[in-house]
């Protein structure tokens, strides 16, 4: 194995933080009359860039480009970039593709003016939806989460109550993904479900994700 | 508790941030400053009433540290600015400085 | 008797739903719409408790949260709530109230002894008395306070619980009256983002107790319209029952929402109450005013009451707190409480009035009336226990200072009193918000505000109705402007209000005389402070507005002087002879009213929700093997594990053996470590740490020490070299969060030229630290890595496969023992953990806990950042000289080393301690003294840094920080415990394997 790089295990070996929660057995066949909707997405692909990264490159490695402004989201690929920091961002892509994108990113990118690390199992991801989501997460979060202010495609870093997140709002409805470290996760799950409570809370299938495929490599990326 | 305004994340509750007191503070060179020198770059700070230049860091957020001019009075921000930036001319007196 | 005050007709209570509820034991009905207070109005209840200090019978006052007097525990058991006020309390069937302050009852009250006794304690009384002899305080103390205070907390957990929500707004609107919601109107109508709060169940304010008109509708009915108008624009939230506790910088404010407390218990759901923290643009401030009492003989005699209140109770609630009323005023608005209440069915006897000639729209309605009014007087008596029966009015002389001429008696059962209006600046203030004095009014109004906020209505000393529609407007308006908004049209309703509608003409009465010596003049009912106090307080010359309060208690029961300050500030003024606002006023202080913990609190109580917990990868396997946890940071880690019979000291004992005869594991995972990357990586890493890395190779790893940059040690750990450009660093538990932070502002704010790159994988990998003769034994039954000393020497680490599962083995030992590390991926980390367990069962694997592992790296004179160091600890005060290198340049920390006080050759030094007794094991923390004779005050040399029972010693050993420490190495010195004095050999702080044969074997 080439040393500073990931890979996998047998599968059947490997736990996400809210294993034992079993919420495969909890799943509710309708979330409708839910006010809260949970469920775990576990095992997303992250990646860690930061440096002085060029975003053509990454596009032409992985097929995402980096979002400039700040708090926002890109997706192509299968892959949301995630921006972080001016010069910091999040990679996430499907479950077991993280060793093929950080490869793919390591030859691509030089090397030399970025870092490039594998956080893979460092969190969690808690798919928070239904109609009192938004009003759930206010309960914990600073943030201004109102549709005016924070939409789809949008995502920052804060804490609920008293752990770090990243907020992604994938949906409108409004459905958010929250980026949580594996050792609070079962802490901030446990605070959605006590929170949610008095509004009824529903677990729902894991989401599925789409397999990231490596673009075609090309001598010279000719597109804008 | 204060809103402060990231250059990068726009406005965000205090508890996001963390407070890295006094800016603008010169390392000096290590191998000719005086003991006396170096003892007061470790230690000595302002404590003013009124217009204060601080470091902070939104340690919950973006993770960057910028430069906050603030009055130790009423804590209105005048100004938030790069890390890497000389302070602005703020009039002190509007700041409650005496 | 049924209600036998109640009205047939008029009122905003629904006559058709009676409520039956109990009140100091007696059952008692109501209707919807009532609160407590008016509902025990309603059945003449007067008498309602007793006052804090002499216990003297008191009754309801007002009719909102300035009440001083109507103080209730509400709810049984579990559900009980002290010093609610019965003027806000919301009836519902089966609410259960008692009375406060009295024993055994409101009727018959021992303590009123007190006032019998009242002569002998005055103001500051407990401060003479009581503090000599000072020792005796604590005795007194005990007494003291089971006679003192109000009502009772429960004994039970709340059943109850709360909710907190952070929400922004671009214009929240304070107090629902008519200012507030023409502003919430004007500024909601714009598309802005409003909250409007109000603290009552019904929005209207003054409204609701007046009989004005607005738009050509009643104002209640126009309120319910604005109320509906404002339920229909999307971005609008109205919240009733919230009260608006607290004005803190840029706009943030705490409110809170009663959610359930107007309900029965039977019919709650949900959270009881929402805390709110608000982030607002912007902020109308239309809190409304609050009567002022006027200052007379036994003006507490219950039935004494503020004539705004007895309006109130008459318009909004039907009910007539008595049937016969004199009224007495020194401005214009108790003419028109005197009007509603005679139009309301209670005879009004008379209006004394101190004006010498009363003159106006308002006096003429009340002659209209037929009430005689008597001008250039006042009332120097009320007669009458628990109820007023009779009051007493002499003419004022010419002075305005004494009484003079014959006395008239009036019969009566009400006494409705008005000395003016304080606007309620209590938010406005807090805000930062400057008041001045206005003579007209004589009281504080706002002045120059602070923050982005506005005041509109009564809280502007506007009290009139057309003045508060059109500030409300006008502010809500400008508000959602400045908010970013465009505002079309600023419409002022039209209204008709009560003819001389707003106008006070008032003349200043702080302290009406009686011409009779000893007659009590209350100015704060709650806590029972007279005029006479004030002028004690002056005459000890705690005339300053911060002493005069403390030392007579003025405005500091749980109302907060709502009714009292002003008073008390204006009677202070006359007694120097200067103005009030010279005189000053308190800080206005959070909250308004009383918050609950439960609403600060929330869901963040308890064992799993007061803080994050973190849990390793390992967690719930350590929780099934008898892990008993410690905390360290947030990380649960396991202390020890237990077996079945065990103590504590034998698991400890069990777990360190294993370490050192066979093979141990520990879940190393909460590690901090850090991912450096960069063509500047190394040169980071030489700058923070104190030796040198520029030799370390790839495949290698070294231990190093970080210093501030005043020398002292901050964090320590092994970093290995991952690549030509790329590092792991490892930090102890509790410093990950703050080396990362510290390599980043180092980065960012100083070397802003190196190209470095820092992310925790603190959590991302998974560490078990395996430890022990039979290790690589085990290890290598795991991994196809070569494990030999040759192939794989101490200090270095490799990839590999371990149980099938790719990570990273270190051959590192915080043990002392022949170990290595093993790091792998978070979510295989239980899968390796049990394949360890599972291979090692035949050299009986033994889990170890965080206790062992300190056990064996004290063995080893091994030190743990923040244990044996404390902030004022240099490497060399720890014997490690060795790791401050002398050859390369600048790093953290260096020049510091260098200062004359670093350099001082009588700092504490770290050195081992050897007991006599070796089976006396130190607490940690003991001070160090020279000798067990040593006279008081006995020096004090230093302290145990760690101590502990080494089975593999058998004895106890311990570390310490200790002055002039290295020179005194087999010295004894001696340590002063609570019950004795333990005696010690200094050794060097090594217990266990001094050449570290064991490490590199």
């Amino acid at each position: 194995m080439k040393k500073g790089s990931v890979c996998v295990a047998e599968s059947y070996l490997r736990q996400s933080p809210l294993a034992q929660r079993a919420l495969d057995t909890r799943v509710a066949d309708d979330t409708s009359a839910a006010g809260l909707v949970l469920s775990e997405r576990r095992f997303l692909a992250q990646i860690n860039l930061c440096g002085r990264i060029d975003s053509a490159a990454v596009k032409a490695a992985v097929g995402v480009e980096l979002p400039t402004k700040p708090n926002t989201v890109t997706e192509g690929n299968n892959i949301a970039a995630l921006w972080l920091g001016p010069a910091e961002w999040l990679l996430v892509g499907p479950s077991d593709a993280e060793k093929a994108i950080y490869d793919a990113l390591v030859e691509g990118l030089d090397g030399k003016s970025a870092g490039i690390v594998d956080v893979t199992e460092g969190r969690t991801v808690i798919r928070v939806a239904g109609p009192m989501a938004r009003d759930v997460l206010s309960m914990g979060c600073p943030l201004d989460l109102h549709p005016r202010v924070f939409g789809a495609g949008r995502c920052a870093q804060s804490f609920i109550v008293r752990s770090t997140v990243i907020l992604h709002q994938v949906d409108d409805a409004p459905v958010y993904d929250i980026y949580v470290e594996r050792s609070q996760s079962d802490y901030l799950f446990h605070w959605f479900e006590t929170s949610g409570a008095p509004y009824g809370v529903a677990i729902a299938e894991e989401p599925a994700t789409n397999a990231w495929r490596r673009p075609p490599r090309r001598k010279k990326d000719d597109e804008a | 508790m204060l809103l402060i305004e990231c250059p990068h994340c726009g406005p965000r509750e205090q508890t996001e941030f963390t407070c890295g007191g006094e800016g603008h503070i010169v390392r000096p060179d290590p191998d000719t400053a005086t003991d006396a020198e170096w003892g007061h770059y470790l230690f000595m700070r302002k404590n003013p009433k009124g217009l204060h230049f601080e470091r902070w860091f939104h340690a919950h957020g973006c993770r960057q540290w910028f430069h906050a001019a603030r009055s130790t009075v009423t804590h209105e921000i005048f100004a938030i600015y790069g890390i890497d930036e000389p302070p602005p001319a703020i009039d002190p007196s509007k700041a409650g400085s005496q | 008797m049924s209600q036998a005050f109640r009205n047939g007709d008029g009122g905003r209570i629904d006559r058709g739903k009676r409520v039956g509820f109990t009140f100091d034991g007696q059952t008692y009905e109501g209707y919807a719409g009532d609160t407590l207070a008016s509902a025990l109005l309603a059945n003449g209840v007067r008498l309602v408790g007793r006052s804090f200090k002499y216990h003297r019978p008191r009754g309801i006052v007002g009719s909102g949260a300035e009440e001083p007097n109507a103080l209730i525990q509400l709810g049984v058991g579990a559900h009980t709530e002290p010093n609610t006020r019965a003027t806000q309390i919301a009836l519902f069937e089966g609410l259960i109230a008692e009375s406060q302050n009295a024993w055994p009852g409101v009727g018959f009250d021992v303590g009123a002894i007190n006032n019998l006794v009242s002569k002998v304690i005055p103001s500051g009384f407990y401060y003479k008395t009581f503090m000599w002899p000072a020792a005796a305080w604590m005795f007194y103390e005990k007494f003291i306070r089971s006679a003192a205070g109000l009502g009772k907390a429960p004994t039970e957990p709340d059943p109850e619980t709360y909710e907190k929500r952070s929400v922004w707004c671009d214009v929240l609107v304070v107090g629902g009256g008519p200012a507030g919601l023409a502003a919430a109107r004007a500024a909601g109508a714009s598309g802005a983002r409003v909250i409007l709060a109000d603290e009552g169940s019904e929005f209207g304010g003054s409204l609701l107790s007046s009989r004005d008109r607005i738009e050509g509708r009643e104002g209640a009915d126009w309120a319910g319209d604005v109320i509906d108008d404002l339920a229909g624009m999307a971005e609008v939230r109205v919240l009733a029952r919230t009260t608006v506790a607290s004005y803190h910088d840029h706009n943030y404010l705490v409110a809170v929402e009663r959610l359930n407390d107007h309900l029965p218990l039977g019919e709650r759901q949900g959270p009881r109450q929402r805390l709110w923290k608000i982030r607002a643009r912007q902020v109308v401030l239309a809190t409304g005013a609050i009567e002022r009492p006027l200052v007379f003989a036994e003006n507490d005699r219950p039935g004494v009451m503020l004539a705004g209140a007895v309006r109130t109770y008459v318009n909004r609630y039907g009910a007539r707190p008595g049937n016969r009323a004199v009224v007495f005023t020194n401005n214009d608005s108790a003419y028109r409480a005197a009007v509603d209440a005679s139009d309301g069915g209670i005879a009004v006897a008379a209006i004394v009035d101190c004006r010498p000639n009363p003159e106006g729209a308002l006096i003429r309605l009340a002659r209209e009336r037929g009430i005689e009014i008597v001008s250039g007087s006042v009332i120097s008596g009320v007669r009458g226990a628990k109820q007023v029966s009779e009051v007493e009015v002499a003419a004022l002389n010419e002075a305005g200072d004494d009484v003079v001429g014959a006395r008239r008696s009036f019969d009566c059962d009400l006494v409705m009193m008005s000395g003016g209006w304080n606007p309620t600046v209590h938010l406005y203030s807090q805000s930062g918000g400057k008041l001045a004095w206005n003579a007209e009014l004589a009281t504080f109004v706002p002045a120059t505000a602070a923050q982005k906020s506005r005041e509109a209505g009564a809280v502007n000393g506007s009290f009139s109705l057309a003045d508060a529609l059109a500030e409300g407007t006008r502010a809500g308006a400008a508000a959602a402007r400045d908010a970013g908004f465009e505002v079309e049209g600023e419409e002022v309703p039209a209204c008709e209000a009560a003819p001389g509608d707003g106008v006070l003409a008032l003349m200043p009465l702080w302290d009406a005389p009686s011409g009779r010596k000893g007659a009590k003049r209350f100015l704060d009912f709650q806590n029972d402070v007279t005029a006479s106090d004030v002028a004690l307080a002056h005459r000890e010359n705690y005339s300053s507005v911060e002493h005069f309060k403390r030392y007579t208690t003025t405005g500091m029961g749980t109302d907060q002087g709502k009714t009292s300050n002003v008073n008390g500030l204006a009677i202070m003024a006359g007694l120097r002879g200067v103005d009030v606002p010279e005189v000053g006023h308190t800080t206005f202080r959070p909250f308004y009213t009383a918050v609950t913990v439960g609403a600060l609190a929330g869901i963040n109580s308890g064992p799993e929700l007061l803080d994050p917990v973190r849990k390793t990868p390992m967690h719930n396997w350590h929780e099934t093997h008898g892990a008993r946890f410690e905390d360290v940071g947030q990380w649960k880690r396991p202390y020890c594990y237990l077996r079945p019979g065990e103590t504590v000291k034998q698991a400890v004992d069990r777990e360190v053996l294993a370490a050192r005869t066979s093979v141990a594991i520990l879940d190393a995972s909460t590690l901090g470590k850090i991912d450096i990357q960069g063509p500047d990586a190394l040169e980071l890493i030489n700058r923070v740490y104190t030796n040198n890395f520029a030799t370390l190779k790839v495949g290698q790893c070294r231990y190093g020490l970080m210093l501030k940059d005043d020398g002292m040690v901050f964090d320590d750990g092994v970093t290995a070299r991952i690549g030509e450009n790329r590092y792991l660093m490892s930090t102890t538990t509790g410093g990950a969060p703050n080396v990362l932070n510290w390599l980043e502002e180092w980065l960012q704010c100083e070397w802003r030229d190196l190209q470095a790159y820092c992310t925790s994988v603190t959590t991302h990998w998974a560490a078990i630290a395996i430890a022990g003769p039979n290790s690589r034994r085990l290890l290598a039954e795991l991994t196809p890595v070569d494990l030999s000393n040759d192939a794989f020497p101490f200090m270095s680490w490799q990839d590999g496969e371990i149980a099938g599962i790719p990570g990273r083995i270190f051959r590192i030992s915080f043990s002392g023992e022949t170990g290595f590390e093993v790091q792998v991926p978070a979510s295989y980390a239980l899968a390796l953990w049990r394949a360890l367990m599972t291979a090692g069962e035949k050299y009986s694997i033994t889990p170890y806990g965080t206790e062992a592992m300190h056990v064996l790296r004290a063995e080893k004179g091994f030190i743990i950042a923040g244990q044996d160091t404390d902030g004022t600890t240099t490497p060399f005060d720890l014997g490690m000289g060795w790791i401050v290198s002398k050859k390369k340049g600048d790093f953290l920390g260096k020049r510091g080393l260098e200062r004359p006080d670093t350099l001082r050759d009588d700092r504490k030094q770290l050195v081992g301690l050897l007991t006599e007794d070796p089976n006396e094991v130190i607490p940690e923390g003991a001070h160090i003294s020279p000798s067990p004779h040593s006279a008081k005050p006995v020096p004090m040399e230093g302290w145990v840094t760690s101590s502990y029972y080494s089975p593999n010693c058998g004895r106890s050993i311990a570390m310490a920080l200790l002055r002039r420490g290295n020179e005194r190495i087999g010295e004894t010195v001696a340590l002063p415990l609570e019950d004795k004095v333990v005696r010690a050999k200094i050794t060097k702080p090594v217990f266990f394997d001094e050449e570290g044969e064991r490490l590199r074997g």
